[in-house]
């Protein structure tokens, strides 16, 4: 019930948008080809169904294998960093560092190393991309871990293992889905960019820009709404799998 | 009685600040060399292990012994050109229509290029940012109607509608420049959105009650209290949004047609790819750096405003 | 502010009780099914210049009834006065002051800054502020830190000059919330004996929440033990001891007798 509440007024303003923007272009006579209206997107959606849900299909896959790969090579790297302090305390800079760098400009390299339309060289990118939200906030939930929790579980003489399983790992799930879910909204975006620079016909990216192109602009934009309803599934999923695996943290709400 | 905590015993606080002041400084610039140290030495490993792993490729011709798998990249000099020859590359002419500089100087111009359109969609995203965190304060209603919607509007790939955004402002007689640093604007306002208000809502209730009980009113409450404790907060999520405009400015280049800018640059270093892939990599390596330098200067910035107060968040 | 041993006479026509509450009560949450009963029946007078204290057990309701003095909270029933007015009226016109447990400082601000705050609130003129927050800060023994940032001072000092901000106004009713409760027994003591100096000194009248008995019967005029929630004035334990207050007072067979008193009292509830 709570949860229709928190969705009504959202759902008022996304009422007013649409509807506005619908009425906007008819009458405001705004060239349709440059701003189409929303029921100009549905059609073109309907229209050219098979191929957008092909191409958003191999994009997810892109999409979700890598943040599978960096989402949980980022967890693993701050398990190791949080073990071996000394090593955690140099990564972390240059975590930091690293993650200010416009990584997706990897998309080039990559597509040369590992061809411009195999999936592999997307993969690699957003996994890259993925890696350090998770790797930062995982290795930050690591170490919200209290002394006096841990003193507790070793004075019951148990094992580092038993600690790590017991202790550590749910105190930083919290923060790890804090990290996973900027990794999740990151995900799509990286894939699609890195599209851009070069990709198989067959994914949103390359759809999107070559409909651009030829001043398709309805076609390009159903691309864009397919590319959003995806992003949108992979975020909502990881917010079930929080909600399904560490369901005592309440979120604060934003 | 003596008194604990005056000023002639001597009390830990009042002491230790005039004594520590000299030596902190001193602390402060070796503490920052021990962290640069680490990041130095994974730079020099990664840059070993490039030239081990293409030492070991040409030596095994790019297929692991025993298991007759083929390496994930090929060592050859195109794939994986050497460290050493990229750097030299940096100072051979280029040719560009008209004229002959050598490539960093290509590859600097370019830079600065970019960051001009990164630097205007910065501060507008920012502005943006910051007034509809605002908003979102003084009418609630605002906030909860339209920020699902902002989260929404962050997985659209807005990139998307560079080519469309730069027609639009053609029409208007607009350089493609502008629409780019409207592209690099969008992915800025965001994270300045979101850690704004975070920082507006992060006023502690004690503090909350205090104003109340002077009876202060909402302004005064928002501009005395809530505005100076935001401040960390909003220098987070511009440490956030100044990688996302250098994004957003590189990646708006490349359907935008123009010649100028380092996403122009990594099309066209891609396409002669063969006859030159050390160009590629010095591309890349810049548009890095300058990802770094606008997250720099966010850095100095806040040093400077919030001062001792850098602290305060984790 | 005068420097005397006897309360400063009320003026012809101002009442001698600082605050008035009849028949009190706070219910928490009335319209759901999960209500709290914070306050019942609270029948309570507070003279002019008298130095109350509230004590109890946790969730007796001792903190809601400073903030309904405050107007912080609402009472669901009962009439408030303070000072002659509604509480609303009280706070409006800044005639208290109210000092919380933590010291609530704003880190952005200067020592002084901080004192200045209620005042730039009320629109006082710049250098009328600084002088007053100069006297403030002499007050409480602590002019030297004015240009220093809360970070660098103890808790203790933070409290202190929480307490002159607090008095900045020069109110005539001073609410305290535990304000000691986060600091060490020695830095305690110490900061009861600053308190009971400036209430000499400014003749405010305080009301003082606190969870500790000596602290309690060291400060006050009167202390007023209440129940476990429902919160209830248990009993009112008048403290003749004077007001010039030391350490002798501490050691003093008469303490330890009214001690023992209050902790009768508190045991009677079932609480001790």
């Amino acid at each position: 019930m709570a949860a229709l509440r928190a969705l009504f007024w959202p759902l008022i303003a996304g009422v007013v948008i649409l509807g506005g923007w619908e009425i906007w272009v008819n009458v405001a006579d705004v060239e349709q080809f440059l701003l189409p209206a929303p029921s100009a997107i549905a059609r073109a959606l309907q229209e050219n169904f098979s191929t957008v849900a092909e191409a958003a299909r191999a994009t997810f896959k892109s999409a979700l294998y890598g943040f599978l790969l960096g989402g949980s090579a980022g967890f693993l790297v701050a398990l190791v960093s949080s073990r071996f302090r000394r090593l955690g305390d140099g990564l972390t800079p240059l975590a930091i560092v690293l993650a200010s760098t416009p990584i997706v400009v990897l998309a080039p390299i990559a597509n040369i190393w590992f061809g411009i339309t195999s999936a592999a060289a997307k993969i690699v990118v957003v996994a890259v991309v993925t890696f350090f939200p998770v790797f930062v906030n995982a290795a930050r939930g690591l170490d919200s871990v209290s002394s006096s929790d841990i003193e507790l579980m070793r004075s019951y003489g148990a094992s580092r293992m038993t600690i790590l399983l017991r202790v550590r790992i749910p105190t930083s799930l919290p923060m790890l889905f804090v990290g996973l879910k900027i990794a999740a909204s990151l995900a799509m975006i990286t894939t699609i960019v890195s599209e851009y620079f070069g990709g198989s016909r067959r994914t949103l990216g390359v759809y999107i820009t070559q409909a651009a192109s030829v001043v398709r602009f309805d076609d390009a934009w159903a691309g864009i709404v397919a590319a959003c309803v995806l992003a949108l599934t992979l975020y909502g999923g990881v917010q079930l799998l929080e909600r399904l695996v560490a369901p005592w943290y309440t979120r604060r709400a934003q | 009685m003596t008194l604990p905590d005056t000023k002639t015993a001597a009390s830990p606080a009042a002491a230790a600040v005039p004594a520590a002041a000299s030596s902190t400084a001193t602390d402060a610039s070796r503490a920052r060399i021990r962290r640069a140290v680490p990041v130095i030495v994974v730079m020099a490993a990664l840059a070993l292990g490039w030239e081990l792993y293409k030492l070991l490729g040409q030596w095994c011709d790019d297929t692991i012994p025993l298991l007759g798998w083929s390496f994930p990249v090929p060592t050859d000099d195109t794939t994986m050109p050497h460290l050493w020859s990229i750097v030299s590359a940096l100072d051979e002419p280029v040719q560009t229509s008209g004229s002959t500089q050598a490539l960093w100087r290509q590859l600097l111009d370019a830079a600065i290029f970019t960051s001009r359109e990164a630097a205007i969609g910065l501060v507008i995203g920012t502005i943006v940012g910051i007034c509809l965190a605002f908003a979102f304060e003084v009418i609630p209603l605002l906030g909860k109607a339209l920020v699902p919607w902002i989260l929404v509007s962050q997985t659209i790939p807005f990139v998307a509608t560079a080519p469309m955004v730069v027609i639009w402002g053609g029409r208007r007689g607009w350089p493609a420049w502008v629409s780019v640093s409207i592209i690099a604007a969008y992915l800025v306002f965001f994270p300045v959105v979101v850690n704004v208000r975070r920082g507006l809502a992060s006023a502690d209730a004690g503090r909350l009650e205090l104003m109340r009980s002077y009876a202060a009113s909402r302004t005064s409450t928002l501009f005395r209290l809530k505005v100076p404790v935001a401040l960390p907060y909003l220098f987070t999520g511009l440490r956030l949004a100044a990688t996302a405009a250098v994004v957003g400015a590189i990646v708006g280049e490349l359907p935008s047609g123009q010649r100028d800018g380092v996403g122009r640059l990594l099309l066209t270093f891609t396409s002669f790819y063969d006859l030159e892939p050390e160009r590629l990599f010095a591309a890349v390596g810049s548009a890095a750096l300058l990802g770094l330098c606008f997250v720099g200067i966010v850095v100095a910035a806040e040093r400077l405003v919030l001062g001792p107060r850098r602290k305060e968040l984790p | 502010m005068t420097m005397s041993e006897t309360p400063p006479t009320a003026d012809a026509d101002a009442t001698a009780v600082a605050a008035r509450m009849t028949g009190v009560g706070v219910v928490f949450g009335a319209s759901k099914a999960g209500s709290v009963t914070a306050l019942e029946s609270i029948d309570l007078d507070i003279e002019r210049g008298a130095f109350v204290s509230l004590i109890g057990p946790s969730g007796c309701g001792k903190s809601t009834l400073l903030r309904v003095m405050a107007d912080l909270v609402a009472p669901s029933s009962g009439t408030v006065e303070v000072l002659g007015d509604t509480p609303t009226k009280a706070r409006e016109n800044r005639s208290y002051g109210f000092a919380f447990q933590q010291s609530t400082l704003f880190e952005w601000r200067t020592v002084s800054k901080n004192v200045e705050l209620p005042l730039s609130l009320a629109g006082v003129p710049k250098a009328e502020r600084a002088e007053i927050a100069t006297r403030m800060l002499k007050l409480v023994k602590l002019e030297e830190f004015a240009g220093h940032r809360p970070s660098q001072l103890s808790g203790g000092m933070q409290q202190r000059v929480a307490i002159a901000r607090a008095l900045s106004f020069q109110p005539q009713l001073l609410l305290m919330d535990e304000p000691f409760g986060a600091l060490d027994e020695i830095a305690r003591e110490h900061l009861q004996n600053e308190l009971l100096r400036i209430w000499r000194e400014t003749g405010t009248t305080i009301v003082f929440v606190t969870h500790s008995i000596a602290e309690a019967v060291f400060l006050s005029t009167k202390v007023v033990v209440m129940t476990p929630r429902p919160g209830r004035i248990h009993r009112i334990v008048d403290i003749p001891l004077g007001r010039q207050r030391d350490i002798s007072t501490r050691e003093s067979p008469e303490f330890f007798a009214k001690v023992t008193e209050v902790r009768e009292a508190l045991h009677s509830e079932g609480v001790l």
